[in-house]
């Protein structure tokens, strides 16, 4: 049940006229950010947008736990004010996101962790995130058989036998 | 109940597609291969363009160019390297163009270029076209040069220049633009780098930001690696006795091949004979940008039926390894790690008043695996028998000329009609994926290297296991009874035929291209 919340419109001391947002995660926590933080997300940002044209404020509900919800933060906090190609709507995509050497840090966290993650940056939209993910998980994965990577990333094997031994899944590298 | 205690089972694919073709487009054509058969659902994700474009580019045995605004889309890249390949398999040129020359003059041909001399004061440098690639046919004019060295991926010319007579051997190696002839923009000090004075003969080779070079003077040889954006020596090393240093080249992106044959070994025993490969490091340690390089040589022995008899010709081919780092809006280039190493040496039996020609074709990747193998367990002599038979292919052949380019060698030979051009193509994932199709027309795929008879030089057999995919196809011109030649380029073959009256000078350059 979305829970309407107004949000007051006061600023915060010292850290210029950004306003708040109130974020409520699947496990029902609820967290005050700076707006202008989550302005990387276009999720969120659409959001912003949609209060604009109705004057109304509300939470944000989101489908993951607070404990992912904090790593995005801290992650949008840390670009906080930064240009990240990435993330212009306007600018052509670039392909495979650039290494930083932060958010190699940053996503040194377990699998499921990190898989939650990625999923949580594609829900609010933040491609740098998700393409920074996208290379950890792809890092984690190189260079593994078939077999591994099938535990990796907890993939079922659905193919028939036949299938399997078809020409066109050989491995010839 | 703290919940950021609570360790769901998660797994990929609760991401939608897009983020996983995002993931697997991080990744090389094995990991793609090894998700494609993992399960229903990534196979269907990998018949993305981006990613076929990437098992395919490796399949072909190519990297990917430069990332540029104006080129084509990723659809339109695959089917061209479709085509590409396609023209490969079949030895079918697309165009065939006459390149400009003047018939009194010489015409050097590398790789990606060609240069020809006007009277020998000034000369022109031409980049091959390729419909295919996009390349077109670039050329500038620049002061007489001895040597030539072209990497397009980098779109580099290295040429050594002599302004005039010194005899201190005041040469500078000019780093230039391919298409333009402008200074290098990577290149350092406006790019010219004046090598020492001491020298005889230059060799020049490049690899990604190295320049090697070999310079003789008397009887002792002197290889120096450079980082030509910067001008630093990276590695100098000197050896006695080299009678020619004819093939010293980047083996990868780590070490330098040697087969430096010193000119006294008719006064050495046969354990202080040098005739094998040397392999030697040249970076320094990791992390460090000073001290010095690490340099145990690896030598790599050749077969017992060489070794024990006199050589009297010894010769590597080398096709140039190139950079990974492309200038020019190409879409594809060559793997710079797949390339080929041919030797051919002439057994001489002076009882009998013969000789035989054998040939060793050698994919680099082979050194490259044994040597590391060897460095970790100590060991740098490694004979014949640990490397040679699967890693090599030997032929008895007859006197057939030669040009190699990546992992293709090309053999030609008259006939009454035209030239029979016989191309021999050594790369792994493309003679794996002939095997695997068995496709008629695609040439014929060679199981096994050829089994020699070696007994009348009193050593032992030579056989060896390397496959390769050889295909024929004619050129219907004459080489010329002064002998023209065929240099086997990136994309195509370059014919040059000899005028029959005139030693010097051509009646023809023919460039056949994709």
């Amino acid at each position: 049940m979305p829970t309407i919340v107004s949000v007051d419109d006061s600023t915060v001391p010292g850290e210029g006229s950004s306003r708040l947002l109130l974020l409520v995660s699947s496990d029902n926590k609820h967290i005050v950010v700076e707006e202008d933080i989550m302005s990387r997300s276009r999720f969120i940002s659409k959001q912003v947008e949609g209060f604009e044209a109705t004057s109304q404020r509300h939470a944000i509900l989101l489908p993951f736990s607070s404990f992912v919800l904090n790593k995005v933060i801290e992650y949008c906090s840390h670009y906080r004010g930064y240009y990240l190609l990435e993330d212009d709507p306007d600018a052509a995509p670039p392909g495979r996101s650039p290494v930083r050497e932060w958010d190699q840090e940053f996503l040194d966290v377990d699998r499921n962790m990190l898989l939650r993650i990625i999923k949580a940056a594609h829900y609010l939209e933040i491609k740098s995130l998700v393409g920074s993910c996208a290379r950890a998980i792809a890092d984690m994965i190189r260079g593994k058989t078939t077999e591994e990577m099938r535990e990796i990333l907890g993939v079922e094997n659905d193919f028939t036998p036949e299938e399997e031994h078809s020409p066109s899944s050989k491995c010839t590298g | 109940m703290d919940l950021n205690t609570i360790t769901v089972p998660s797994h990929l694919l609760i991401c939608p597609d897009e983020v996983l073709l995002q993931v697997l487009e991080n990744l090389d054509h094995r990991a793609v291969l090894a998700c494609q058969a993992a399960c229903h659902r990534l196979k269907n994700i990998t018949n993305a363009v981006s990613l076929q474009y990437t098992v395919e580019l490796a399949a072909c045995g190519m990297v990917d160019g430069m990332r540029c605004q104006e080129t084509l889309s990723l659809s339109e890249r695959l089917e061209r390297l479709r085509q590409y390949d396609a023209a490969w398999r079949q030895l079918k040129w697309s165009d065939c163009t006459l390149l400009p020359h003047l018939t009194n003059d010489r015409v050097v041909i590398h790789v990606g270029a060609y240069k020809f001399g006007i009277f020998s004061k000034r000369n022109v440098v031409q980049e091959l076209p390729s419909k295919l690639r996009g390349l077109r046919e670039e050329h500038y004019s620049c002061q007489s040069m001895r040597r030539i060295k072209v990497d397009s991926s980098q779109g580099l010319v290295v040429y050594i220049e002599t302004p005039a007579f010194d005899p201190l051997g005041g040469v500078q190696y000019n780093l230039r633009s391919l298409p333009s002839g402008e200074p290098h923009p990577r290149a350092a000090n406006l790019g010219i780098i004046k090598p020492s004075a001491w020298h005889k003969d230059h060799i020049v080779d490049i690899r990604g930001e190295y320049l090697l070079e070999f310079l003789q003077f008397g009887e002792t040889g002197r290889y120096i690696v450079r980082n030509w954006t910067t001008g630093l020596v990276e590695m100098q090393k000197e050896m006695k006795f080299i009678v020619n240093g004819s093939s010293c080249r980047f083996l990868d992106d780590n070490y330098i091949f040697l087969d430096s044959f010193p000119t006294n070994s008719h006064f050495l025993s046969v354990d202080q004979r040098h005739e094998s490969f040397h392999v030697l490091p040249f970076r320094r340690c990791e992390g460090s940008t000073s001290g010095t390089v690490h340099d145990t040589a690896v030598h790599f022995l050749l077969p017992a039926a060489v070794m024990n008899n006199e050589l009297s010709f010894y010769m590597t081919t080398f096709s140039t390894g190139s950079g990974t780092a492309p200038m020019t809006p190409v879409h594809f280039y060559r793997d710079p790690d797949d390339h080929l190493i041919s030797t051919s040496i002439r057994v001489r039996d002076d009882e009998a008043h013969t000789s035989r020609n054998y040939h060793f074709d050698i994919p680099a990747q082979t050194f490259t695996s044994y040597m590391q193998h060897n460095l970790a367990t100590g060991q740098t002599v490694v004979p014949w028998e640990a490397w040679g038979p699967h890693g090599t292919r030997v032929i008895e052949e007859p006197e057939f000329q030669e040009s190699v380019c990546g992992m293709r060698r090309c053999l030609y030979r008259q006939s009454d009609e035209g030239t029979i051009l016989r191309v021999l193509d050594y790369h792994p994932r493309r003679v794996a994926r002939a095997l695997a199709r068995r496709q008629d027309g695609d040439g014929i795929v060679v199981e096994h290297g050829a089994h020699i008879e070696a007994g009348h030089t009193g050593g032992d057999p030579l056989s060896t296991t390397l496959p390769c995919l050889v295909t024929e196809t004619h050129i219907p011109h004459i080489l010329g009874n002064n002998g023209g030649e065929i240099v086997l380029c990136e994309d195509g073959v370059v014919f040059t035929e000899r005028r029959r009256e005139v030693w010097e000078g051509y009646s023809n350059v023919l460039a056949y291209t994709i």
